[in-house]
């Protein structure tokens, strides 16, 4: 089992099924999103009670499911990097963290926007709305702390020591999300008895369920195709030292001339992408 | 004041290091005042902000008491290993035959009766100020007592995590408040259910049972983060 | 390096600081009753090589051995076969002398004997210092506080980190004697300096750090 998590696991095996996966990913999650937007917008009738102002919830919903599964896959990937040392489950973790802070601020800008019609402000103290926040400040927090624990003039590698305090604080806070959540319920029980229930009405119609149904499983995509597509970049950043990134960058070097454009090299590093939903 | 210390094992190394770092904040003054003063000032601070309205700050007082003990005992967190590590004791806490969480809760002790405890026994005094009635005092106490104890221990993780990093104080308070939002939620809570007569049983329960976690866990995952700062802040 | 068996021994070590080189496949071992001198240049890494092999830093590649077993797996044992005395030599600057000792002996898990603390300040030339605060005093009377712990733990592996700084001629004299009495029991010394120490008696072996190459 723990020589197969090291072979599975070591950085040229990532790195190529990550290239191998990362278009699947992002082809897929296109098709869902496009479809479950055409549905959602277009298709779906406008709620009785609501009007058109319920779609958001078709980037809502999935943005604020996704905020909490990447910070779950960080906490996992930093679990497994503490216990089994493999380098490959920190670099899925910093990999993680910009996007599921990214599905956060879409999650709480999304929620900001329902919020306006619904109760007249742009921001009401709502649990789940508090919770995102403060799920955003638990994000922040992580990469601040990974910012602060490289070395001054690190670009790349992180040191080993500043990956396992990252993973500390990962594991720490996925501890303390479920405490964090009930504490917040509990709090918007006493404060302000619930006046609206939001988006979990007993029966939703199935066609507005199957766009929401058809986003999440976008959003879920989009999420792999960012992950993948960074740990690519990171991968290759960590391990610049090692020698299959040396062979790579030889190879790529050594196409025929004129192949040796910018877009040629373009598939060596990918571009970072910029999480979006 | 000596440092001997009784018994054997665990017990030694724990009175030990908890009798030194009282003993280094009886000797510097500072180490336990300057939170004392800046709890003082901070809750000063908001009836010259919001209004002397009684009723108004009545309302906020127990929001704000807790705010501001949150935030003056994050201010004497900064230091809990950094005179430690610029001393290299660090090293030795590490390397020594004590076990490195053992050392890890007695300094938290040590810094919970420096910081919290002189807060604890302050805060009647400022509910008093903000018009907090006299029977929410008691309750005021008693969260406290289990809410700034888990603090000073959530707030060592954060404290072991930065431990090296220059200006950590920011940092240190970005990753410690977020974790300690329950224990502000439930210890406020308590206090402005017992100011309007109401139950304050599982509030404070849950504090308790939200400390028994902390006392369990924290000083494990302060150690793992200790070592980390150990092993990355000297260079030759 | 000749055939023998190593106490502590590291195997083509290396480790960065983010793109810089602080120590790069350093390979050097030492056994028992040996005394091992490291030297170099400013920042060829003689604290980081200290501190990799008191088991504080991990190297990123390489290993360490401590008895013929890894590191970070032996790392307990090797804590409890070690005096280490760092750089930032670890006494507290609001304690006491004998305070500092007193702790440290406590943490270290030693007989704790404040008579004969005070007995070896007083050789050491603190006696008159005994109540004042450790950040009172000079910088080689601090050195000496740290110092006291050689003839207090019977360890069998010293690694004393510019253990000469700051020290007068007697002072020199007494680590002389300790570091000679360590060998002669059979014990392990490995210690960095700038300063050349005679020790009459006993073969100091010297390992000179180059430091690491940049430019790659």
């Amino acid at each position: 089992m723990f020589t197969w998590i090291h072979r599975f696991g070591s950085a040229p095996n990532v790195y190529r099924l990550s290239g191998v996966l990362a278009p699947w990913f992002g082809v897929s999650a296109a098709l869902c999103i496009i479809i479950g937007l055409y549905l959602g917008l277009v298709v779906a009738p406008p709620d009785y009670e609501q009007g058109e102002s319920y779609r958001i919830i078709y980037i809502h919903v999935p943005a604020a499911w996704m905020s909490m599964f990447a910070y779950v896959v960080m906490a996992v990937s930093s679990a497994i990097f503490l216990i089994w040392r493999l380098k490959v489950a920190d670099a899925v973790a910093a990999a993680v963290a910009p996007i599921g802070a990214a599905f956060t601020a879409v999650a709480l800008i999304t929620g900001s926007f329902w919020g306006k019609p619904m109760w007249g402000t742009w921001w009401v103290w709502d649990a789940r709305l508090t919770s995102e926040l403060l799920l955003l400040f638990l994000y922040l927090g992580y990469m601040a702390l990974r910012g602060a624990l490289a070395a001054p003039g690190e670009s790349s590698a992180p040191s080993t020591t500043a990956a396992r305090g990252a993973a500390i604080l990962a594991v720490v806070g996925v501890i303390n999300i479920p405490i964090i959540h009930f504490s917040v319920e509990w709090w918007n029980t006493l404060h302000q008895p619930s006046t609206i229930t939001r988006f979990d009405k007993p029966a939703m119609h199935i066609s507005m369920l199957r766009p929401l149904l058809l986003m999440a499983l976008g959003a879920q995509l989009l999420f792999f195709h960012n992950l993948t597509v960074r740990l690519r970049t990171g991968l290759l950043q960590r391990e610049s030292r090692a020698r299959w990134v040396r062979e790579l960058a030889i190879a790529q070097s050594n196409t025929p001339p004129g192949d040796n454009t910018p877009g040629a090299s373009s598939t060596v590093v990918p571009e970072k992408p910029e999480p979006s939903a | 004041m000596s440092i001997d210390a009784p018994s054997s094992g665990l017990l030694k190394g724990f009175g030990s290091v908890l009798r030194r770092d009282l003993l280094i904040g009886a000797r510097s003054a500072g180490q336990w005042l300057n939170p004392l003063m800046f709890f003082v000032i901070v809750v000063s601070l908001f009836p010259l902000g919001i209004g002397p309205e009684p009723a108004q700050l009545a309302a906020i007082a127990p929001g704000v008491l807790w705010v501001s003990a949150l935030l003056s005992m994050l201010l004497s967190l900064d230091s809990l290993f950094e005179q430690d590590r610029a001393d290299g004791v660090l090293d030795q806490f590490v390397l020594g035959r004590t076990p490195l969480s053992v050392v890890v809760l007695a300094k938290v002790i040590a810094h919970w009766m420096l910081s919290g405890l002189p807060l604890l026994l302050l805060s009647p005094l400022l509910g008093l100020m903000l018009g907090l009635p006299v029977h929410a005092l008691g309750t005021l106490g008693l969260a406290l007592l289990p809410g700034t104890l888990t603090l000073s221990l959530i707030g060592a993780i954060g404290a072991a995590l930065t431990v090296g990093l220059n200006r950590s104080g920011v940092l240190l308070s970005l990753l410690v408040l977020p974790l300690i939002v329950p224990v502000l939620i439930f210890g406020a809570g308590s206090v402005s259910a017992a100011a309007g007569g109401y139950e304050t049983g599982a509030g404070l329960s849950l504090l308790l049972a939200m400390l028994m976690m902390a006392l369990s866990l924290a000083p494990l995952a302060t150690a793992a983060a200790l070592r980390v700062g150990v092993a990355s802040s000297e260079q030759s | 390096m000749t055939p023998r068996d190593p106490v502590l021994a590291c195997e083509n070590v290396s480790l960065w600081r983010g793109d810089a080189v602080i120590v790069e496949q350093l390979s050097l071992d030492v056994a028992a009753g040996e005394v091992l001198r490291l030297e170099g240049e400013n920042g060829s890494g003689k604290t980081t090589v200290l501190r990799l092999l008191a088991g504080l830093v991990e190297p990123d590649e390489g290993e360490i051995r401590f008895r013929g077993e890894r590191l970070p797996r032996a790392g307990r044992a090797l804590a409890d076969a070690l005096l280490y005395i760092g750089h930032r030599p670890g006494v507290g600057g609001a304690l006491h002398p004998d305070e500092n000792l007193s702790v440290a002996a406590v943490i270290a898990g030693v007989a704790h004997a404040p008579d004969r603390h005070r007995e070896l300040l007083t050789e050491l030339g603190l006696g008159d210092r005994l109540d004042l605060p450790v950040a009172a005093l000079s910088a080689g009377q601090r050195r000496r506080v740290a110092l006291a712990r050689l003839a207090l733990e019977q360890r069998d592996i010293w690694l004393l980190d510019e253990p000469l700084t700051a020290l007068d001629a007697a002072g020199l004299d007494w680590v002389g004697e300790r570091i000679r009495e360590q060998a002669a029991r059979g014990g392990t010394v490995v210690f960095t300096t700038h300063q050349m120490l005679e020790l009459p008696g006993v073969a100091v072996r010297s390992h000179v750090l180059q430091t690491p190459d940049q430019s790659e």
